[in-house]
C-alpha cells in the first residue's frame, strides 16, 4: 500500500517534471520562430525598400536625361530654324544699306527679308507651339488632344480615331498637360517605332477616376523583352503617371499593335 | 522568486543541495546586479521605472524570505505578495510597452478584473495565506506570457524589441507558472520530491535573471557610448 502511494506520487511528480520541460521546449521553439520570422521579415522589408529606391533612381534619370534631350532639340530648331533665317534677314538688311542700289534691287531685297521675317516668325510660332500647345493651355485637354490628332492626321501616314466621353476641367490644366505629353510620346512611338496606320484613343470616366485607353495596329513588341519597357519614352510615362497618382497597363504582342490603359484623377 | 516554504535542505541528496545553493544564490547576486542596472536606466527611460520596480520588489520579497528561511520560519505568505504584484508591475510595463489602444483597454480590463477576483478570493477563503495560491499564480502567470507573445508578435517589424527581457519573462512565466500552481499537489508528496522542483525553479530564477541581465548590455550599455 505504502509503495503504490509512493510510485503514484513519484508519477505525479514525474508528470509536473515532464510539463515543465514541455513548457519550456514549446516556450524556446516559439521564441525562435519570433525570432526567425522578424529576422526574415525585416530583411524582406529591406529588400524592398531598395528596390523602390532604385525605381526612383531610375525615373529620376530618365527625367533629367530627357530635360536633357528637350534642351538639344530647341537648342537645334533654333540654331537650324531661326538663327540661320536671321543671319540672311541681316545680312540683307546690311545690303540695303549700300549705295547706287537700283529700285529693282530695293524691291528684290526688301521682299527677302520680309519672306524671311515671315518664316522666322512661322518657325518660332511653331517651335513655341511644339512646346507648350497654346489651344492646350486656352481651351483644355480635349481641345489640345484633337488638335494633336489633326496634326498626325494631315501628315496621311496614320489615321487616329479619337473619342472622349467625359469633360476636362481648365483648372486641372497642369495635370492634364501630363496627359497631353504621354499621350504625344505614344502617338510618336507608334509612327516612329510601331509603324501604326490605325490609332484609337478614348477617354472615359468611371467613378470619379478619369480612364485613357490607347491602342495602334503597329508591329508592337514582345512583352517579356524588357528592353522596350525600360526606354526613356516608357519611363517618362511611368514617371507622369506616378505624378498622376495613377496606373499603367501596357500589353502588347508582336505585330498585333500594343494596348495601353491608365488611369488619373 | 526562491524559498517559499520551510524546505529542510537536508532531504537533498548529496550534491543536488550544493547545485540548489549556488542556483539561488547566483540569481540571488544577479537580481541584485540587475536592480543597480536598471535604476541606471529606469532614471533615462520611463517605462523601465516600473520595470525596476518590479525588480526591486522581487528583491525585497526575495531577501525577506531568505531572511525567513534562514530563522526555519514558514515564508510561504510572501508569495501572494510576490505573484500579485509581479502580476500588477509585468501588466503596467506590457500596457506602456504596448502602445495600441485595443490592447491596452484588454490589459486594463484584465488587471481590473483579476484585481476584483482576488478581493473576493482573499476576503472569501480564511486560510488562503497558509497555502499557496495556485489557480491565482497560474492564472497570472499565464496572462502575462500571453502579454508576452503579444508583444513579439508586435515587435515582429521592428528591430529594436527588447526581446531578451521579453523571450526571459515569457520562458520564466511559463515554466514557474506550473512548479508553482501545481505547490500545493506537490508539498503533500513529501518535501523529498518537491525539493527537486526548486532546484528547477531556481534554474529558470537564474535563466530569467541572466536574460534580464543580456537585455540591459544589449539594449542600454551601447546607448551610453554612442
Amino acid at each position: 500500500m505504502v509503495e503504490e502511494l509512493l510510485s503514484e506520487e513519484n508519477r505525479l511528480v514525474l508528470i509536473v517534471a515532464l510539463g515543465v520541460f514541455l513548457i519550456l521546449f514549446m516556450a524556446l521553439l516559439l521564441i525562435l520562430f519570433f525570432k526567425l520570422s522578424q529576422r526574415k521579415i525585416i530583411q524582406k522589408e529591406l529588400e524592398k525598400k531598395d528596390l523602390e529606391i532604385q525605381y526612383q533612381k531610375e525615373l529620376l534619370s530618365a527625367v533629367i536625361i530627357t530635360q536633357e534631350e528637350e534642351r538639344k532639340r530647341i537648342a537645334q530648331d533654333l540654331h537650324d530654324d531661326i538663327s540661320s533665317k536671321l543671319n540672311i534677314v541681316s545680312l540683307n538688311s546690311h545690303l540695303l544699306t549700300a549705295p547706287n542700289l537700283t529700285a529693282n534691287e530695293v524691291i528684290e531685297i526688301t521682299a527677302n527679308i520680309i519672306d524671311l521675317t515671315h518664316k522666322a516668325l512661322d518657325n518660332s510660332r511653331k517651335i513655341a507651339h511644339g512646346l507648350l500647345p497654346p489651344v492646350l493651355d486656352k481651351f483644355g485637354l480635349h481641345a489640345g488632344v484633337e488638335e494633336l490628332c489633326m496634326e498626325f492626321n494631315s501628315s496621311k501616314a496614320v489615321n487616329i480615331d479619337y473619342q472622349n466621353k467625359t469633360t476636362f476641367a481648365i483648372s486641372d490644366n497642369d495635370k492634364h498637360l501630363h496627359v497631353f505629353r504621354i499621350l504625344q510620346e505614344l502617338m510618336n512611338n507608334s509612327l516612329r517605332h510601331g509603324k501604326a496606320t490605325v490609332i484609337s484613343i478614348l477617354f472615359e470616366e468611371e467613378n470619379g477616376i478619369k480612364n485613357c485607353h490607347y491602342t495602334d495596329n503597329g508591329i508592337g513588341f514582345e512583352m517579356k523583352n524588357n528592353e522596350n519597357q525600360k526606354g526613356l519614352g516608357m519611363k517618362n510615362i511611368e514617371s507622369r503617371i506616378a505624378f498622376l497618382n495613377g496606373k499603367l497597363t501596357l500589353e502588347s504582342v508582336l505585330n498585333k499593335g500594343i494596348s495601353v490603359v491608365f488611369n488619373f484623377k | 522568486m526562491g524559498s517559499y516554504t520551510t524546505i529542510n535542505l537536508m532531504f537533498l541528496p548529496y550534491g543536488a543541495k550544493e547545485i540548489y545553493e549556488l542556483l539561488y544564490k547566483s540569481a540571488n547576486y544577479l537580481l541584485a546586479f540587475n536592480i543597480l542596472l536598471f535604476l541606471k536606466t529606469a532614471v533615462k527611460e520611463k517605462i523601465f521605472v516600473i520595470f525596476f520596480c518590479y525588480l526591486l520588489t522581487v528583491g525585497v520579497i526575495q531577501f525577506y524570505s531568505t531572511y525567513l528561511f534562514n530563522k526555519r520560519i514558514n515564508n510561504i505568505w510572501l508569495s501572494h505578495y510576490y505573484f500579485i504584484s509581479q502580476f500588477l508591475f509585468l501588466s503596467f510595463f506590457y500596457y506602456y510597452l504596448l502602445k495600441k489602444r485595443k490592447i491596452r483597454i484588454v490589459i486594463g480590463g484584465i488587471i481590473i478584473f483579476t484585481m476584483v477576483v482576488f478581493t473576493f478570493q482573499y476576503l472569501i477563503e480564511d486560510h488562503l495565506f497558509e497555502k499557496y495560491n495556485s489557480l491565482g499564480i497560474f492564472f497570472t502567470q499565464v496572462v502575462i506570457s500571453s502579454y508576452a507573445v503579444i508583444y513579439f508578435l508586435n515587435t515582429l517589424i521592428k528591430e529594436k524589441s527588447y526581446s531578451y527581457i521579453n523571450s526571459g519573462i515569457f520562458i520564466y512565466m511559463l515554466t514557474s507558472s506550473l512548479i508553482f500552481a501545481a505547490g500545493n499537489l506537490l508539498v503533500d508528496t513529501g518535501p523529498s520530491l518537491y525539493m527537486y522542483f526548486w532546484v528547477l525553479n531556481a534554474f529558470f530564477c537564474l535563466l530569467y535573471q541572466i536574460l534580464i541581465n543580456i537585455e540591459w548590455w544589449k539594449s542600454f550599455y551601447r546607448k551610453k557610448t554612442d
